[in-house]
């Protein structure tokens, strides 16, 4: 067999074992699941941070409408104002951006195209030394047949996506030192009964406690409209309120177990990464983390409208 | 059972109250007073809360920034190998055409 003929079988050969290499773990489409998960839960969590931050000013606002005085500076002062909540946004965006760009590298796997580009680079050398071999009816020089399978090793699928995996692994571990003591925090401070999640429902329970209790006292005082479209109306404004403090206590149940999914999957990742991987159990923290994302962002949207 | 759950209780307590039972604006009027004077006692506590943790967040912005640029620059890295693929496959494209004038 001719030698650069030996060398395009090796190809071959070289793309059949990256093709298997798809199936390494964590696989790409792991990373990008995990990835997405992370930048919905962070987008969401950011969100709803900033909508608790401004819920508290709005409760009481409507708290000094009830009640009557005066206004001053406290007034209008969130529940987290400087250092405390701009750490917070910058630590959500920071996850943000990490989810963005381990998605791109995730889905940043060029090996058929290299491989395809090898090949065709090959074989045109192969012509080259074999048009080399009519012309001067000499043998090709060891040489260059070794430069050529030397450039096409280096240039090869595989090799660039060998890389582009070390990045991602090499990335992962980095947070890693960061995920397992942050995101419980987090997922703390974000549930129902974590700071931001009490904070919001404060506002929400309230406006409709207090729109409860004004009609009722305008039943009681006789000064309900007698129209009953007019009546109708501020009823449907307490309905609103209703469904508005439940979504809001949903949503924060929501997000607190998204995090605790990614807390879930995010160890996962890590444990593939090193070597101790339990297919089963990766595959099924990362669906569910983005299962449970994917309901947080639902139900976020839902609350804008 | 710690001050902020204590503070959630009585706050929904008056809620719960406030919602299910007629009352005149004078009876009303002291309930809210009283439900948004334990709003700003809990406002000050989940602050405080708070602020335990915030430490922690500046680390973590550092090390997920370096994680960021990682991973940014092993995706920059397979680009360039893209980049130089595309160029060589030209290559190859030009030696065919060298080829099939020359034979």
């Amino acid at each position: 067999m001719h030698r650069t003929s030996r060398l395009l079988l090796a190809l071959l050969v070289a793309a059949t074992v990256g093709a298997a290499g798809c199936h390494s773990i964590p696989t790409d489409r792991q990373v990008n699941a995990f990835a997405t998960a992370t930048i919905m839960v962070a987008t969401v969590a950011r969100d709803t941070l900033a909508a608790s931050n401004a819920a508290v000013v709005k409760r009481k606002l409507r708290e000094r409408a009830e009640l009557g005085g005066g206004v001053d500076d406290a007034l209008f002062t969130p529940l987290v104002a400087d250092d405390a909540y701009v750490r917070r946004i910058a630590f959500l965006n920071a996850l943000e951006r990490y989810g963005t760009a381990l998605e791109e590298l995730a889905s940043a796997d060029r090996r058929k195209t290299m491989d395809k580009a090898v090949v065709k680079l090959a074989g045109a050398l192969d012509a080259l030394g074999k048009h080399y071999e009519r012309i001067t009816g000499k043998n090709e020089p060891a040489v260059r047949r070794g430069a050529v399978k030397d450039l096409v090793n280096l240039i090869g699928g595989e090799v660039t996506d060998a890389q582009r995996r070390e990045g991602l692994q090499r990335a992962m571990a980095i947070q890693h030192a960061v995920m397992p003591a942050l995101l419980p925090v987090l997922r703390d401070e974000i549930g129902p009964d974590g700071i931001f999640g009490i904070a919001h429902r404060n506002q929400a329970e309230g406006e409709k406690a207090t729109l409860m209790s004004r009609y009722n006292a305008d039943h009681r005082q006789e000064r309900l409209p007698k129209n009953p479209d007019v009546r109708l109306k501020r009823l449907e404004r307490i309905r609103e309120a209703w469904i508005r403090a439940d979504t809001i206590t949903t949503l924060y149940g929501r997000l607190q177990e998204a995090f605790e999914h990614l807390i879930i999957a995010e160890q996962a990742l890590h444990d593939a990464t090193t070597g101790a991987v339990n297919r089963e159990h990766l595959f099924e923290a990362v669906g569910r983390a983005t299962d449970a994302a994917r309901v947080a962002s639902r139900l976020r949207t839902r609350l804008k409208e | 059972m710690n001050l902020r759950s204590r503070l959630v209780e009585l706050i929904n307590a008056l809620d719960d109250f406030l919602r299910n039972v007629e009352m005149t604006d004078d009876l009303r009027e002291p309930y809210l007073r009283r439900r948004a004077l334990l709003s700003a006692m809990l406002d000050e506590v989940l602050r405080q809360k708070l602020d335990q943790h915030t430490g922690t967040y500046n680390a973590a912005v550092e090390q997920t920034n370096q994680a960021v640029t990682l991973v940014k620059r092993a995706l920059r890295e397979t680009e360039e190998r893209e980049a130089v693929i595309l160029q060589i496959t030209k290559a190859a494209q030009a030696i065919d055409a060298v080829i099939k004038l020359t034979v």
